[in-house]
């Protein structure tokens, strides 16, 4: 599972059974700072993403289970619509990812977790601020959702 | 399994019923010494109450994940599973570090 960005949207009106009525987007991974980061995707959407969205995107085979038919020839599929991604800048630098671009100055002093992204970040990632509403997809009789 | 470190947490309020309830947390894995690896920042669901900055195990293998979770039906690939204490490779602590600050 990871975070990407909805970059474009797939068209296609002839597809397998199964398929029929799902939407599909072009995704692309992110890293920490809410930039690119690996190759793009085409994911099918089960939180009503639009365009230029931060969203969280199940893989593999567990991706179908989002959808309404789960036997289905999908690898990925947004499972979420990120409205808050907070990252410790100073552990995100010690693991690895992004240590020789990440801004150090301008964090507070005494390695204070800073927010990068949503909240406060400079280049904001999602622009058209939190949303309201739920995933409105049909998933079965099952009680406990 | 895998080794990794929590690096971010993530809030999702539009999202798959599944997941409701659960914390997400932004993970990078590292190798068994700690050092960094080419493998990209992911996201997976918090079973251990773990923290930013936290060395944890992962559990990338969906069916089992689905286990850990207790719903079969689950959209989830990625738990963490554990939150590490220590971890020796060939006789010698590499974690928590001989000087005792665990990130140096």
């Amino acid at each position: 599972m990871h975070l990407a960005r909805v970059i474009g949207r797939v068209v296609a009106t002839r597809r397998i059974t199964g398929l029929d009525g799902e939407k599909l987007l072009v995704v692309r991974p992110v890293d920490e700072r809410g930039e690119d980061a690996g190759a793009t995707l085409v994911a099918c959407d089960a939180a009503d993403s639009g365009l230029g969205d931060l969203v969280h995107v199940c893989d593999g085979r567990e991706s179908t289970l989002a959808l309404k038919e789960s036997f289905v020839p999908v690898d990925a599929t947004i499972v979420g619509h990120v409205e808050e991604f907070a990252v410790d800048r100073d552990v995100a630098a010690g693991a690895g990812g992004v240590a020789d671009v990440l801004p150090g100055d301008d964090a507070p002093q005494g390695g204070e977790r800073t927010r990068a992204g949503t909240t406060t970040g400079d280049d904001a990632l999602p622009a058209d601020g939190p949303r309201t509403g739920r995933a409105t997809r049909d998933h079965g009789t099952d009680p406990a959702r | 399994m895998r080794i990794a470190r929590v690096v971010g947490t993530v809030v999702t309020p539009v999202q798959h019923p599944a997941y409701d309830g659960r914390r997400l947390l932004a993970v990078r894995p590292l190798s068994p010494d700690l050092s960094p690896t080419k493998d990209r920042m992911f996201t997976a669901v918090d079973r251990c109450q773990a923290g930013v900055g936290d060395l944890v195990l992962l559990m990338a293998e969906g069916s089992s994940v689905r286990d850990v979770v207790g719903d079969a039906d689950a959209p989830i690939r990625t738990a963490v599973v554990g939150v590490i204490d220590e971890i020796t490779l060939h006789g010698e602590v590499v974690y928590p570090s001989a000087s005792g600050t665990p990130d140096a």
